[in-house]
């Protein structure tokens, strides 16, 4: 792993906490990154020691990492003064208080649909909304990828349909 | 609207808004090896349920096909360990990271997989001191959760390019001043990174996060 991998790593977790996080978890993508690799560094050399396979060790290692420091962030953060200070201060480029309340609205009746679902569907369109691909989804459950395709179809048609009955158009 | 359009919608929706946070989030090593298959049809529909109505567990279910993406970018599917890899970099920056494997080495070899931080762990430190406060370099005084009566501390204190400060061994104390020399190299507002290993009673070493500080 030479220096410049390093810095993609980083510059990869720095988006991925930016992109899959909300805003105050966002807006410190950089510190999470910074820690994260300390520790990921860390675990790499072990397992240069002990043999064990370096690509699914490395995101083990990452993803443990970044959870911890995610962890670590929100024992430390008091949810009133934090959500105050989301309120008066927005990270630059982060949406407003009016857009950042109606995608808090639509995540909410996401999730209360998506919990509504019928189960296998719920499954297969619960990890799609996540990030999951098709083949990840279909080994999990146990099924090929024209029942995962055919669940997450049907899922979503229930689940837009459920959207707008409360009020939200997708 | 498509199927691909809306997920990717509602998928960016998902990650602008927090869920509600009911309960204990699922460990990091359970996602992980429920998402790996290592676990039953039923451990995964557990898992989502659980994602749906818990934050952190929903974020991190979230998060690890993006960062499995940045190791794949990183270094590929195909990578393997080169055993003096970070050693022999030779530039500037890679001297940093030389010392970073230093700052590790004693542990090399003592576990195998990253050490998992749950919630309610007596042996999880926890800093004292508010992360990225402004520390004056006279009184740099760093502060930590107390471990099981008995433990012993090992502190490091580092910059962010991994350059070691500073170490404090067989502490028994949960605070420790660092001295003013140790600092002097550093501009006012330079951010220090500081992390303390635990030996339990029984001997077990743990080692904490890293936390940071500035000093001024």
């Amino acid at each position: 792993m030479t220096d410049e991998q390093v810095a993609r790593l980083r510059d990869g977790i720095v988006r991925a906490v930016a992109r899959h996080c909300p805003d105050w978890l966002a807006a410190r993508r950089e510190d999470i990154a910074q820690n994260a690799l300390i520790r990921v560094i860390e675990a790499w050399n072990r397992a240069e020691r002990s043999g064990v396979p370096p690509h699914s060790y490395l995101v083990k290692a990452v993803f443990t990492a970044v959870a911890g420091e995610i962890r670590s962030l929100r024992r430390e953060r008091t949810v009133g003064l934090d959500d105050l200070r989301d309120e008066s201060a927005p990270a630059s480029g982060a949406p407003g208080p009016e857009r950042r309340a109606a995608a808090a609205q639509l995540g909410h009746a996401i999730r209360a649909c998506l919990a509504a679902l019928i189960e296998s569907r719920r499954v297969v369109t619960a990890l799609a909304l996540m990030g999951h691909g098709r083949e990840r989804i279909a080994r999990l459950l146990g099924v090929d990828t024209r029942r995962v395709d055919n669940d997450r179809h049907r899922g979503l048609k229930d689940l837009r349909r459920c959207l707008e009955e409360k009020g939200f158009r997708p | 609207m498509n199927d691909e359009l809306l997920v990717a919608r509602l998928r960016d929706v998902l990650a602008r808004s927090t869920c509600s946070s009911n309960g204990e989030p699922v460990p990091a090593d359970e996602i992980l090896a429920v998402l790996r298959g290592e676990r039953s049809r039923e451990d995964v529909e557990r898992l989502v349920d659980r994602a749906l109505g818990n934050a952190e567990t929903e974020e991190l279910v979230r998060l690890l096909p993006a960062l499995e993406k940045a190791v794949d970018e990183a270094v590929g599917t195909s990578a393997r360990p080169r055993r003096a890899g970070w050693i022999l970099g030779g530039l500037a920056a890679a001297a940093a990271i030389v010392v970073g494997v230093v700052l590790i080495a004693p542990r090399v070899g003592e576990m195998t997989a990253p050490v998992e931080y749950r919630e309610g762990d007596a042996t999880a430190l926890r800093p004292l001191v508010e992360r990225g406060a402004a520390l004056d370099r006279d009184h740099f005084t760093l502060a930590w959760s107390e471990g099981p009566e008995g433990s012993r501390y090992d502190l490091t204190v580092a910059t962010v390019e991994l350059r070691v400060l500073h170490e404090a061994k067989g502490l028994e104390a949960t605070e420790y001043t660092v001295p003013r020399e140790a600092l002097e190299d550093l501009a006012s507002g330079e951010t220090v990174l500081w992390r303390v290993d635990v030996t339990l009673p029984d001997g077990r070493h743990v080692p904490s996060g890293t936390f940071r500080v500035s000093v001024r």
